[in-house]
């Protein structure tokens, strides 16, 4: 069954003065499970891809089908609803709330979720990323491998059948970066969870068996290009 | 987590100005509640005492005068009225009980009235209530039985350490550097139990005592040998009473049987008492604008501590909201922060305003003989917190309202 599938997707933003396309997409599928990494230049649209997929992003034209759920048209309370139960996302930056700690951090994840809940699923979540003894910590207090690998936790909490990962590991030094990765593409293989991964860095992209060019999906990006020429 | 740990947690996040915002709220509420409370007692008190005394018969001048001078022991008399006159009023159908006494003495700041025994015996300050020496109420001792003999009020006996057997000189006049009566010595015989009342505050003696005392001139001794001389300074009055307890209609008409003559007049103090109010009621106005005012202040430190908060938090609430928290939500979390923090103010503002009545109470209880209740409940005990919480979600709406518009986008990592 796919996770994801696209049909002549188009999303246009409103610039001072002008509306730009940014993403114009044909068609794409992602089946269930899968793991792909899309790598591109800046500004191709990659996160702005995700946070249409996740939800945050009405897109204007098109079909747009993300674990089963059309999201064309779908009102913005409803999107967000989708969002708490089906979707987990980690940002490169600024994951976590520095007010809370690591494990309520966790819990927040899944606070919006139908699902209800529960303290032992996040220490079990924050025990596999290897956080068990750093539950009552602040995100201050952790580096930032910590910190990201808590991300990933909290990304997984609500159990999502899709995980968007957007250069989760940009700020990271190359033995974190490597183990973060690791740690994501494992426990999205355990739980069952479907990867869509944003990267311009090509040793992350290389983990990939399905690495797609983003450029070779949005049409949009290709239509500027040939603008600016 | 919860809703409400979420609120929790991002009020301790923001503690200092969270605590600020409680602190400056309870204060304007407890200042509130305080002034509304004394205001309210004090009204309630006066006029329960101005109650115990329907009316006083006493000499031409100012009524509001005559009742702070009779009955709270402030101001002088302005004049007096013949026994004689005061004889022929008792015998009126309409007059239940008449207590005569005569004022213009004093001992160490506190007045010293003569004043028929009856006073100590059958007067009921206050409905059901009379005068008590009982030692479990804090009373000793008796009423005075000869000339020489004196009853304290509660607040004299406790402020000047008087005691059943001591002996003391009374001062002619009120004012201070008034010759003393060197020749009379009364002893205390009684202390009254505390009232709660003005009446704890004095010394009361045999109405005929006043004339007998050796340092008045031979006319006032004349007056204790022959009632045609004789003068008090007024008497207090319980009028008849119809159904339901309310004073007879009559009244009206004795009083202005009673003000036609040139010398004396009948005055109800229920009617009197509210003229005073409207002279000290500035005070209370002045006081509650005060209080209103800083409530109104602490909700705009709320507002802006909110609003501050807000900009350092764009970026959780855009994370919350990427989380799958809605608009509402965020929204929520804004207003419900307010609130919380309205409710704690208006609530510790509550208990400070109590607890400042409690303090107070001791002070002025000292100083007026008038007691006030800590545990005393007033009006604005009723609206103060609907108020505070309503100003609270008013403090927040803006806020919230920015909360709820906030776009997730802008407040998250940079798009590539």
């Amino acid at each position: 069954m796919p996770i994801i599938e696209i049909e002549s997707l188009e999303l246009v933003l409103e610039s001072p003065g002008e509306f730009l396309k940014v993403l114009d997409i044909p068609h794409w599928c992602v089946e269930e499970g899968d793991q792909i990494a899309l790598f591109g230049p800046s500004g191709s649209g990659k996160s702005t891809f995700l946070h249409a997929l996740a939800g945050i992003l009405p897109i204007s034209k098109g079909k747009l089908c993300v674990c089963g759920h059309s999201l064309e048209g779908m009102a913005e309370v409803n999107r967000d609803l989708f969002r708490a139960e089906y979707i987990g996302y980690i940002f490169q930056n600024f994951n976590l709330l520095q007010g809370f700690s690591v494990i309520e951090n966790v819990l927040l994840g899944m606070t919006f979720s139908p699902r209800k809940a529960s303290l032992k699923e996040a220490e079990f979540l924050l025990h596999e990323v290897g956080l068990s003894h750093r539950l009552r910590y602040y995100p201050s207090q952790l580096s930032f491998g910590e910190q990201q690998r808590v991300a990933v936790a909290r990304a997984l909490a609500n159990q999502p059948l899709l995980l968007l990962a957007d250069e989760p590991t940009g700020s990271l030094d190359p033995v974190n970066k490597k183990e973060v990765l690791r740690l994501i593409r494992e426990i999205c293989h355990t739980h069952g969870c479907t990867l869509v991964l944003v990267s311009h860095e090509q040793d992350v992209i290389d983990l990939f068996e399905k690495a797609v060019p983003f450029l070779t999906l949005n049409q949009a990006f290709q239509v500027q290009a040939e603008n600016q020429k | 987590m919860t809703f409400c740990q979420i609120v929790l947690r991002s009020l301790q996040q923001h503690r200092f100005s969270s605590i600020l915002a409680i602190v400056s709220m309870a204060l304007g509420v407890a200042l509130l509640v305080a002034v509304y409370s004394l205001k309210e007692q004090t009204q309630k008190t006066f006029t329960q005492i101005g109650l115990g005394v329907d009316a006083i018969v006493g000499p031409k001048g100012s009524p509001l005068q005559i009742v702070l001078n009779a009955i709270y022991h402030l101001e002088d008399m302005p004049g007096k009225i013949k026994w004689t006159y005061f004889k022929e009023l008792e015998k009126d159908p309409l007059v239940v009980e008449a207590i005569p006494f005569c004022v213009g003495h004093s001992y160490r700041g506190f007045r010293v009235n003569a004043i028929d025994r009856r006073f100590l015996t059958e007067f009921e300050y206050l409905p059901g209530k009379r005068f008590s020496f009982s030692e479990p109420e804090g009373g000793k001792g008796r009423p005075f039985n000869a000339n020489d003999e004196a009853v304290a009020g509660w607040v004299v006996a406790k402020t000047l350490a008087l005691k059943v057997g001591d002996q003391f000189n009374p001062v002619c006049g009120v004012l201070e550097g008034d010759p003393v009566h060197e020749k009379d010595a009364l002893g205390i015989v009684g202390i009254l139990a505390p009232t709660g009342t003005s009446h704890d505050r004095a010394i009361y003696i045999p109405l005929e005592a006043f004339y007998t005392l050796a340092g008045h001139p031979p006319e006032t001794l004349a007056m204790a040998e022959r009632e045609e001389y004789r003068e008090i300074s007024g008497a207090y009055l319980k009028i008849k009473r119809i159904r339901g307890g309310a004073l007879h209609p009559g009244i009206q008409g004795l009083k202005f049987a009673i003000n036609q003559s040139d010398r004396d007049q009948l005055v109800i103090p229920h009617e009197v008492l509210p003229r005073l109010f409207d002279i000290i009621g500035w005070v209370d106005r002045v006081l509650l604008a005060i209080a209103g005012f800083l409530t109104v202040l602490s909700a705009l430190f709320l507002f802006f501590a909110l609003t501050s908060a807000l900009r350092e938090r764009r970026r959780d609430l855009a994370l919350l909201r990427s989380l799958g928290a809605s608009r509402k939500t965020v929204m929520g979390l804004m207003l419900a922060e307010a609130f919380l923090i309205s409710f704690l103010g208006g609530l510790l503002g509550l208990l400070l305003g109590h607890g400042l009545i409690g303090f107070g109470a001791h002070l002025i209880k000292a100083e007026t003989g008038v007691a006030f209740s800590a545990a005393y409940l007033s009006r604005a005990d009723w609206f103060v917190l609907p108020g505070v919480l309503l100003l609270g979600l008013l403090a927040g709406l803006v806020p919230g309202i920015q909360a709820y518009r906030l776009g997730i986008l802008k407040n998250l990592s940079p798009i590539s």
